[in-house]
C-alpha cells in the first residue's frame, strides 16, 4: 500500500509538470521547472508559466483533489456508490449561490462561502427528501432523482436571475463558468479557496473513523458508540465546503466526484485515511489529464473543462447504474 | 474478560414505543413493557411476527426512544448517558448487516473497540488486540479473521457480528434474531456461544423465534403479543415452564401445538401441529 502511494504521488508529479510543458507554446521539462523557481530563460516564459500555467495548474490539482474528497465523503454518508457532488444537486446549489454573488458584485473572496451556503441548502433539501420516512438509511433512487430535480431548479433559477436583473457581459461571464473551466484563474482567485478547501480535508482526515463506523449503517454505528446525527452533519458539512469551492473555483465540473473514488478503491481499496488521500489525488490526477486535453487537443482553442468530464463520466455513471442497479433494488 | 464486580441490571419500566410519521403523533406498536435483565441470565423474547419484538430491542438498545417509561441501567435512565458510556456497557447485534463489501471478519471486530477508543484515532493499544483476539476465538473465528465477510457462510457471519459486540465488552448483549436464516448447526453454534456469554455473566436479551430453542437456554421468556387493535405487550414473562404452557401459546400464536418429551436428550419439545379453528 505504501509503494502504492508513493508511486501515486510520483504519478501526481509527473502529471504537473507534463501539464506545464505542453500547451500552445511547448517548453522544455528543466525550463519549466527553472522558470517555477524564478529562473526562467526569457521573460515570455516567464509569464507562460508562471502566470499563466502554474495558477491553472494548481486550480486544476485543487478542485479534483476537492470534488474527488468531497464524492468520497458523500459515497461514504449515503452508503451509495453513485453518490456525487454533481449527481446530488449539491453543486447546482453552490452554483445558484455563486450566481446570486455575482449578481450582488460582491468581493470574490466571498464566492466560496456564498457557494457554501447555496450548497448546504441543497444538500439538506436532497438528504431530507432521500431519507423518506424511513427511520434509517437513503434511498438511492430518490437521492438521485432528488438531485436531477434539484438541478433543474437550481438551472433555470440562474438563468431567471441573470435575464432578469443581469447585463447581457454578465449572463455570458457566467454561463462560460458555468460550463467549467479553469482557465484564467489567477493567485488572488485561487488562494481564498485553497484555505476553504484546507479546512474541509483536514476535517475529512479527522473524520476517517466515523467513516468507517458509517459504513456499518446508522443503527450499528450508533451501537458501537458514534453520535450518528453529529458525526453526518460534521462529513457532510466538510462534503459541501470542499465541493462548493470547487465549483466556486470552476463552475460546475461533473462526475469527478464519481469517477475519483471508484478508481482509486479499485487501485487502492478502503477504509483508512490513506485510502481517502489516494481518492483525492487520483481525482487531482483526472482533472490535470482533462485539462491537458482540453488546452491540447485542438491547438488555438480550448474545450469547457466540464464538456470533458462529462464525456468521460457520463458513460461511467452509466456503467456503474446498470452493472449495480441489482444491488440499488435490493436496498 | 468482563468481571462484573457491581451488580447491573438493565431495566424497562412501563415503556411504550413507536415510530414517529411524519408530523403525526408516534403511535405505540409495543407498550406497558417491564422487564429486569440481570448479567448471566438470558431472556428470550417470543411472539408472533409483527407482535413488535425488534421494536423492543430497538428500544433497549437505546436505538429508539421510548415514548412513555423509562429504561434503565443501574437507576439511571439509558437517554441520560452519554451514547459512548452505554456502547460500553450495552452491545447490540443486529439481525443481518450490510457491510463494505471488502471488509474483513478483523476490521469489522475491531471496529468494537470503538467505545473504549478516542474520537479520531483507530490505533489499537495491546489491551484493545487481546480482547479482538479473544473475542474472535470465543466466536470460533481465529482463522477466519483475514476473510472477507461477504465470503462468510450465514452462520459464520452471524458469529462475526457478535465477535463485535463482544470487542465492546459489554456487560449485556441484544440480539435481533440471531439465529434467523441459519440452518440447524448454525443455529445450535448461536446457541452455544449463548450459554457461555452467560457462563462469563454477560446479560443477553434475545429474540428467537423457536421455542424449543428459547426453553433449552433462557431464564426468562417473555412472551410478547397483541389483540389487535390495541399495541402488542408482554402477555407473559417468567421462566420457560412458567411461560411455555399450552394455553397460551395457542392463544398467541393461533396454533395446535403438540408437547412431547424426548427421553433421550431430556428436553420437551414443542411442535405446532395445525392453525387453530
Amino acid at each position: 500500500m505504501f509503494v502504492k502511494f508513493i508511486a501515486l504521488i510520483l504519478f501526481t508529479l509527473l502529471i504537473m509538470l507534463i501539464n506545464l510543458c505542453l500547451g500552445d507554446l511547448t517548453v522544455a521539462p528543466i525550463e519549466a521547472l527553472k522558470a517555477v523557481f524564478g529562473q526562467a530563460g526569457s521573460s515570455e516564459i516567464h509569464d507562460v508559466i508562471v502566470g499563466i500555467r502554474l495558477p491553472r495548474l494548481l486550480t486544476a490539482f485543487v478542485v479534483g483533489l476537492a470534488l474527488a474528497t468531497s464524492g468520497y465523503l458523500l459515497q461514504a454518508l449515503s452508503r451509495n456508490d453513485l453518490a456525487d457532488p454533481y449527481l446530488t444537486g449539491v453543486s447546482s446549489g453552490a452554483a445558484v449561490g455563486v450566481a446570486c454573488a455575482m449578481l450582488c458584485k460582491l468581493d470574490f473572496q466571498t464566492i466560496p462561502f456564498f457557494a457554501f451556503i447555496g450548497g448546504i441548502t441543497a444538500s439538506f433539501f436532497v438528504a431530507s427528501i432521500a431519507r423518506g420516512s424511513g427511520q434509517y438509511g437513503v434511498s438511492v433512487a430518490k437521492l438521485l432523482l432528488a438531485g436531477i430535480a434539484l438541478s433543474s431548479v437550481a438551472g433555470a433559477l440562474i438563468t431567471l436571475a441573470m435575464s432578469t436583473f443581469g447585463t447581457q457581459l454578465m449572463a455570458q461571464g457566467l454561463y462560460l463558468w458555468i460550463l467549467g473551466g479553469i482557465s484564467g484563474r489567477n493567485w488572488q482567485e485561487l488562494i481564498p479557496t485553497v484555505s476553504y478547501v484546507a479546512v474541509g480535508l483536514i476535517v475529512a482526515l479527522a473524520a476517517a473513523k466515523q467513516l468507517n463506523l458509517l459504513a456499518l449503517g446508522e443503527e450499528t454505528a450508533s451501537s458501537l458508540g458514534l453520535n450518528v446525527g453529529r458525526s453526518q452533519l460534521i462529513i457532510l458539512s466538510a462534503a459541501v465546503l470542499l465541493a462548493s469551492s470547487a465549483v466556486a473555483l470552476s463552475g460546475m465540473v461533473g462526475f469527478v466526484g464519481l469517477v475519483a473514488p471508484h478508481l482509486s478503491r479499485r487501485l487502492f481499496g478502503r477504509g483508512a485515511r490513506l485510502q481517502l488521500v489516494c481518492s483525492g489525488l487520483t481525482g487531482a490526477i483526472l482533472v490535470l489529464f482533462s485539462d491537458l486535453l482540453a488546452r491540447t487537443l485542438s491547438p488555438g482553442q480550448e474545450l469547457p473543462l466540464g464538456t470533458l468530464m462529462a464525456l468521460i463520466g457520463g458513460p461511467f455513471f452509466i456503467y456503474l447504474l446498470s452493472y449495480s442497479l441489482d444491488q440499488v433494488h435490493s436496498q | 474478560m468482563t468481571s462484573v464486580s457491581e451488580r447491573k441490571i438493565l431495566k424497562a419500566e412501563q415503556v411504550g414505543l413507536g415510530y414517529a410519521n411524519k408530523g403525526k403523533v408516534a403511535t405505540n406498536i409495543i407498550e406497558h413493557i417491564n422487564l429486569v435483565l440481570e448479567p448471566g441470565e438470558v431472556l428470550a423474547i417470543q411472539g408472533p411476527n409483527g407482535s413488535g419484538k425488534s421494536t423492543l430491542m430497538k428500544g433497549l438498545a437505546r436505538q429508539l426512544k421510548p415514548s412513555a417509561g423509562t429504561i434503565s441501567l443501574d437507576g439511571q435512565n439509558i437517554w441520560n448517558m452519554s451514547i459512548v458510556d452505554f456502547a460500553r456497557q450495552v452491545a447490540y447485534v443486529p439481525q443481518s448487516l450490510e457491510t463494505p463489501h471488502d471488509m474483513t471478519v478483523n476490521e469489522l471486530v475491531r471496529l468494537g473497540r470503538n467505545p473504549h477508543q478516542s474520537w479520531w484515532s483507530n490505533q489499537l493499544s495491546k489491551a484493545d488486540i487481546a480482547t479482538i483476539d479473544s473475542a474472535l476465538e470465543r466466536c470460533g473465528l481465529t482463522r477466519l479473521g483475514t476473510k472477507k465477510l461477504n465470503e462468510l457462510s450465514g452462520g459464520e457471519k452471524q458469529r462475526a457480528l457478535i465477535a463485535m459486540a463482544l470487542a465492546q465488552e459489554p456487560h449485556f448483549i441484544l440480539m435481533d434474531e440471531p439465529t434467523a436464516n441459519l440452518d440447524f448447526r448454525y443455529q445450535l453454534e448461536v446457541i452455544a456461544i449463548i450459554k457461555e456469554l452467560k457462563e462469563q455473566k454477560i446479560g443477553i436479551a434475545t429474540i428467537l423465534h423457536d421455542l424449543n430453542l428459547s426453553a433449552r437456554i433462557a431464564d426468562q421468556i417473555a412472551l410478547v403479543s397483541s389483540v389487535v387493535p390495541s399495541p402488542s405487550t408482554i402477555v407473559a414473562i417468567g421462566t420457560p415452564q412458567e411461560v411455555l404452557k399450552e394455553d397460551l401459546l395457542r392463544a398467541v400464536f393461533d396454533v395446535e401445538l403438540a408437547f412431547v418429551h424426548d427421553e433421550k436428550s431430556n428436553l420437551d419439545l414443542y411442535v405446532p401441529i395445525s392453525i387453530s379453528k
